[in-house]
């Protein structure tokens, strides 16, 4: 691997524009998060709820489109070692992800703080990145997106271990079930996609050819 | 010598077999595949550019199965595809559309700069070279793609009508372009223009329904055809005959 290839492959996945964004997103959970947590009407840190379940979940579809080049079928016809290079993707924008927001979280780090943020950007990224081999990058963020959209209407408050696992991104940090299933959904994800790729549509070869 | 073996190959999409039991062997030369609109042309080329991998048979690029991890990596490198459409990188420009795969199909780093200019120089963007490739016409963007396709100097080269959205000139010179990479590669075409194939092929494969139906010289192909076949040119001639007999056949 060369620099001149890295950065090639990173323009071509549109890296910058998702450093932009996800960069935006933190600071918007910083500011959302410190104002949200100043409100003790609210309930103090344990209100910053939305932004701990919105902030990875946008970042995580803002990666969807990172996630597949112009031409998947072009590129995936070269030697290069394409699983590899997906599991490093992933892996590289999980660990920027997780700092920025975790950073923006510090100064209240429990319940819904640093270590939620952290725990959700695992579990978004990893569904993100599984629903790209499923469905394609620009449909990758449907799945995330939808299953955000109910699990945080339905807020279950319950402390059960079962409830931990399928609501994990409303869960306080404190419930080890929640990251043991947004671990899950990450190493669940991440080996779809390393195997697969993106799929994409019609063109998609049902058994894709892998090194 | 042949360099591209391909042996019982059977691909289907759900319960529809799009080529079924096909074999075919190509050497060193251009050479031409024709072929009616769903006779399964691009599933070929994806197979053989190792995109798509067969329900069964064998394929064999190079000498190696691309059944085997190692042996695919090794063909990869010395293969140029070109797809039907192909999906382009805005951002880029064309030299760095180029240089990209020459790095993606792991090219020497010293081979690289060298390799770039001379694979955009060969289709004729030098003057565009710089150019964003969202600002490039169709025809440009083809040539881009060809471009991308040779910059490696492939030994197996598979190019999905490449000649769609080519003017007449830059389709002649095309033409000039293919015999030259055919001196040494073996150069697959997939194209509905027959006049192509009749001006730089020196082989062609005709598939009809998933079956090569005809395989030989072009002047085989014309000599197939007769005064009462349509067709405005004896290969056209020669093309729907060899068609018609093997529906006939088929029935």
């Amino acid at each position: 691997m060369t620099g001149r290839l890295l950065r090639l492959h990173l323009r071509a996945r549109g890296a910058s524009a998702f450093v932009a964004g996800a960069s935006a997103i933190a600071l918007l959970a910083w500011a959302g998060g410190t104002w949200l947590a100043a409100q003790p009407h609210l309930g103090g840190p344990a209100a910053r709820l939305p932004v701990v379940v919105l902030a990875p979940l946008l970042a995580a579809v803002l990666l969807g489109p990172t996630l597949a080049g112009a031409d998947e079928e072009l590129e995936r016809g070269t030697p290069l070692r394409w699983p590899a290079w997906r599991v490093g993707h992933v892996l590289l924008a999980v660990l920027a992800v997780a700092t920025a927001l975790a950073l923006t979280g510090l100064r209240a780090p429990e319940t819904f703080g640093a270590q939620a943020l952290a725990r959700n950007t695992l579990g978004w990224i990893g569904l993100v990145a599984g629903a790209t081999a499923l469905l394609g990058a620009r449909l990758a963020w449907l799945p995330a997106f939808g299953y955000g959209c109910v699990v945080y209407l339905a807020a279950p408050r319950d402390a059960g271990v079962f409830v931990a696992l399928w609501a994990w991104p409303v869960q306080p940090a404190t419930a080890a079930a929640s990251w043991l299933a947004a671990g899950g959904v990450l190493a669940l994800g991440l080996a779809g996609y390393a195997y697969r790729g993106s799929a994409v549509g019609h063109r998609l070869p049902s058994r894709p050819v892998t090194i | 010598m042949t360099t591209v073996s391909v042996a019982g190959l059977r691909v289907s999409y759900g319960n529809r077999a799009v080529l079924d039991d096909l074999a075919i062997e190509l050497g060193v030369g251009v050479h031409g595949l024709l072929g009616p609109n769903g006779a399964g042309k691009t599933t070929l080329m994806r197979v053989l550019a190792t995109v798509l991998r067969p329900d069964r048979g064998e394929v064999r690029l190079l000498g190696h199965r691309t059944d085997d991890r190692v042996g695919l990596r090794q063909a990869r490198r010395r293969l140029g595809y070109l797809p039907q459409a192909f999906g382009f990188y805005p951002r880029f420009t064309v030299r760095e559309f180029v240089e990209y795969f020459a790095w993606l199909r792991e090219m020497p780093a010293a081979r690289i700069p060298l390799a770039v200019d001379r694979a955009i120089e060969r289709v004729g963007l030098r003057d565009r070279a710089d150019d964003r490739m969202k600002h490039l016409s169709g025809g440009m963007l083809r040539r881009a793609g060809i471009a991308q396709a040779i910059v490696n100097a492939p030994r197996v080269l598979l190019l999905d009508e490449p000649t769609a959205g080519l003017d007449p000139e830059q389709r002649v010179e095309f033409r000039t372009l293919l015999r030259e990479l055919g001196r040494d590669a073996v150069v697959l075409v997939s194209t509905h223009l027959v006049e192509d194939v009749a001006a730089a092929c020196a082989r062609v494969s005709l598939v009809d329904d998933g079956r090569l139906v005809f395989a030989g010289h072009p002047e085989g192909l014309i000599a197939a055809g007769g005064d009462g076949d349509s067709g405005d040119s004896p290969i056209e001639r020669g093309y729907t005959a060899v068609l018609r007999g093997a529906r006939q056949v088929s029935r």
